[in-house]
């Protein structure tokens, strides 16, 4: 994690510049290490900043963090360029061997940590050829908000503060003058002049960020998330052994499957959308775990409530806990629902196994080992066990945070997977990849095989079924993001990232990669908004949902229903822009030419789909209209 | 109970491959429905039949894939059976079907002469052996 990086890194730093070690301090070892470090800190800052220090010229919409992360990273640029002519004045370094004096080799150490994190929270992160930022795993917008800017700027400032006088204290070791001939050319080198500038900068550095500070100081939150933010490599897989794994292994072995299912949904999540492989049975299996998962996880947070009572000192209450098993129990139901929905829809493929069925696998065993005090439990009928104790289960204090934790990872990632599934099955809906059986359709449909292409209202329900189970998991969540906060748990860093991610989607004018309640992913089933419509979703909006209600099949009344939707959307757009853009004298040109697109897509739009829809009104519609009647027998790969 | 019985009796008396399938088809539907409303009834069992219900749909599905699976419009839909019995008994009753089931799919298949028919009575019966694994009583 950043923070064991980040703290070694620091404590090398206070011995570095410790009274004591200062005796042995060598210039021409002391100050190549400080520059080493120097740079570090600057890029650090660098990092954070959205722009360069020209641009921040005439820029008006930086906050006072992002301002002072420019103006802090020039003045450390700009120290560790009189390091480095410092260091031209004082002659080369040690031969290789030499020891070098502790104080060097503690801000080597310092600079090597400092780097090290910072490679770290780059794994976050990858830029594309053209310079443009690409979130590499779902850590993403915390590593880039508010909280983590301030708390590693805030680091900064305290090593600016602490490094300063240190450079000033060189000045006394460094000669006052050098002078150098090169290529019969002679040079007049200050080094002492030199060292001071540098600590001179690495004052304003500190100067910078400490405006910064007072306007708006660092968190505790802050740090927390901080030191909490993992490298973006999953774990190594630990798959569930025949042998009993104590309740600290288990919720170990938890964690890490959360882990590793967040980062194979994040990665997974392009291909998901188009991916024929994504299929129906392996989205039921999916719901059917995260339904039998969040029973599980009601089960022990049941039993934890019920030890709440009887530890000292937790800082949760059994009410509390029987809330977060209570909205375990919405979320079983609402994955139910999704499950149950999979009973009647189909896609072209069986299922087979895939790196995230098995990650939902291993949690779901472990959860089950954990109610259950059988080390060979698995859902199986032949394999059940007697109940843990809630004494067995949370013998004290630290296992019973062990045990939150576990569940609260459980809940983010199934969360996250939601968001996944939801948007994969509408690209499915849009690309006619859902059947239905036969039998299953209204009287009337003369389809001469065991699949039909499924209709709207099946697909709708779909959708529904999938907005619940996102909705239903993100409450879990954060009923536990609460819990979690208040005892301390190990997962509390999924809490402050959920918080600074989400607002750091705010500010970027985008999603969260964090699935959050405010998340554009909350969408309420049945008032449907209007930004869903046949031209942004190509599923129906608001209007059209309605109409279809009320079994209306007339194709004009229903293509009226997609162009109020579709006008709807579009009017809000507008209202949207309006909000957001006028500054005064700038050109809407992009914007206007946006609108009069639409208004061509709509103009060019035809009857809207549907199993209402004949042949020839289907194959008038824009996008795909689903598979011809001869391919409407699913395929068998 | 007597629903259950009865599909049994069907699927004893089917004769040949197409009468197997059908027969199959209705006695995955069947444990699918059966499944879902058991779930509740227990705590202990709810992860078993959660999971057996998907087997049973993956195994409807699979037949669907059959070529010599006949048309199926018309055919009853069953409701499913009311939970008279416990939990644990109707888990006894759907794994035996299952079992039962998996036994005519595998022989189906060996005696099939299209792969695409052997293919799918065979995924058919891993999906009703997985069903009956499921909902199998523990040896002690």
């Amino acid at each position: 994690m950043f923070g064991d990086f980040l703290g070694t890194g620091r404590k090398h730093l206070e011995a570095a510049v410790a009274d004591g070690d200062l005796q042995g301090a060598d210039l021409p070892d002391v100050v190549p290490a400080l520059r080493r470090l120097v740079t570090v800190m600057s890029l650090c800052l660098e990092d954070l900043a959205p722009c360069d220090e020209i641009e921040a010229t005439v820029r008006t919409d930086l906050t006072v963090w992002e301002r002072a992360v420019i103006d802090a990273g020039t003045a450390l640029q700009i120290a560790a360029d009189c390091l480095r002519r410092s260091m031209t004045a004082t002659g080369p370094g040690q031969p290789a061997g030499h020891r070098a004096p502790p104080a060097a080799r503690h801000l080597a150490d310092a600079a090597a940590r400092l780097t090290t994190g910072r490679d770290l929270l780059h794994t976050h992160l990858v830029l594309d050829p053209d310079g443009v930022s690409h979130d590499q795993s779902e850590w993403a917008a915390a590593v880039t908000s508010l909280p983590v800017m301030r708390g590693i700027a805030g680091e900064v400032a305290d090593w600016s503060a602490r490094l300063a006088p240190f450079t000033a204290w060189l000045t006394g070791l460094a000669p006052p003058h050098i002078s150098r001939h090169r290529a019969d050319r002679s040079f007049a080198l200050s080094p002492r002049e030199e060292l001071a500038s540098a600590s001179q900068w690495l004052r304003a550095a500190g100067a910078a960020l400490g405006q910064a500070l007072d306007a708006d100081a660092v968190q505790p939150a802050d740090l927390q998330l901080l030191y909490g933010i993992p490298a973006a490599v999953p774990p190594q897989r630990l798959p569930p052994g025949p042998g009993g794994e104590s309740v600290v292994e288990l919720c170990r072995g938890i964690t890490v499957s959360a882990s590793r299912l967040r980062a194979l949904v994040h990665r997974g999540r392009d291909r998901a959308i188009w991916s024929p492989d994504v299929t129906s049975g392996g989205w039921q299996w999916m719901a059917q775990a995260a339904a039998v998962t969040s029973h599980l996880s009601e089960l022990a947070l049941r039993s934890l409530a019920a030890r709440a009572g009887q530890l000292d000192g937790l800082g949760v209450t059994d009410q509390r806990m029987s809330r977060a098993a209570e909205s375990m129990v919405g979320m079983r139901e609402a994955w139910q629902r999704v499950d149950l929905m999979w009973n009647t829809i189909v896609t072209e493929r069986r299922s087979r196994p895939t790196p995230a069925m098995t990650e939902a696998g291993d949690l779901l065993l472990r959860m089950g080992r954990l109610v259950w005090a059988s080390p060979q439990w698995t859902p199986a009928r032949a394999h059940r066990g007697p109940r843990r104790t809630p004494a067995a289960l949370a013998p004290r204090p630290a296992v019973f945070t062990a045990v939150v934790s576990a569940a609260h990872q459980a809940a983010d990632a199934l969360a996250r997977m939601a968001v996944i599934d939801l948007a994969s099955v509408q690209a499915a809906a849009r690309n006619g990849r859902l059947y239905v059986p036969t039998r299953s359709l209204p009287e009337g449909y003369n389809v001469p095989r065991a699949f039909a292409p499924a209709l709207t209202e099946t697909v709708l329900e779909a959708q529904d079924a999938y907005y619940d189970a996102v909705g239903a998991s993100i409450r879990a969540a954060r009923d536990l993001d609460e819990i979690a906060i208040a005892i301390a748990a190990p997962s509390k860093t999924l809490a402050l990232a959920r918080t600074a991610a989400a607002v750091q989607a705010r500010r970027r004018g985008g999603y969260s990669t964090w699935p959050d309640e405010d998340s554009s992913y909350q969408q309420p089933g049945v008032g449907v908004a209007f930004k869903h419509s046949r031209a942004s979703t190509g599923l129906p909006g608001p209007v059209e949902r309605a109409v279809r209600a009320r079994r209306a099949d007339d194709p004009v009344l229903l293509l009226r229903a997609v162009a109020i939707d579709n006008a709807a959307r579009q009017l809000i757009g507008l209202a949207d822009n309006e909000s957001a853009l006028p500054e005064p004298g700038v050109e809407v040109g992009a914007s206007g030419a946006g609108y009069s697109h639409d208004a061509v897509q709509l103009a060019a739009q035809s009857f809207p789909e549907g199993a209402v829809l004949n042949s020839s009104a289907r194959a008038s519609v824009g996008r795909s209209p689903g598979p011809p009647p001869d391919r409407a027998h699913p395929r068998q790969r | 109970m007597n629903q259950i019985k009865l599909i049994h009796q069907r699927l004893a008396d089917a004769d040949g491959l197409a009468a197997v399938l059908v027969a199959g088809w209705e006695i995955f539907e069947l444990i699918a429905a059966s499944a879902s409303v058991s779930a509740d009834e227990s705590p202990d069992l709810y992860p078993a039949f959660t999971f057996a219900r998907g087997a049973a749909v993956s195994g409807r599905n699979a037949i669907a894939f059959a070529p010599s699976v006949r048309p199926l419009s018309g055919t009853v839909v069953h409701d499913p059976p009311k939970p008279a019995v416990g939990a644990d008994e109707m888990a006894d009753v759907l794994s035996a079907l299952a079992s039962a089931l998996s036994v005519r799919l595998r022989e189906s298949a060996r005696l099939a002469d299209d792969g695409a028919d052997r293919s799918a009575c065979e995924n058919a019966a891993s999906e009703a052996e997985r069903i009956a694994g499921l909902l199998a009583r523990g040896i002690s």
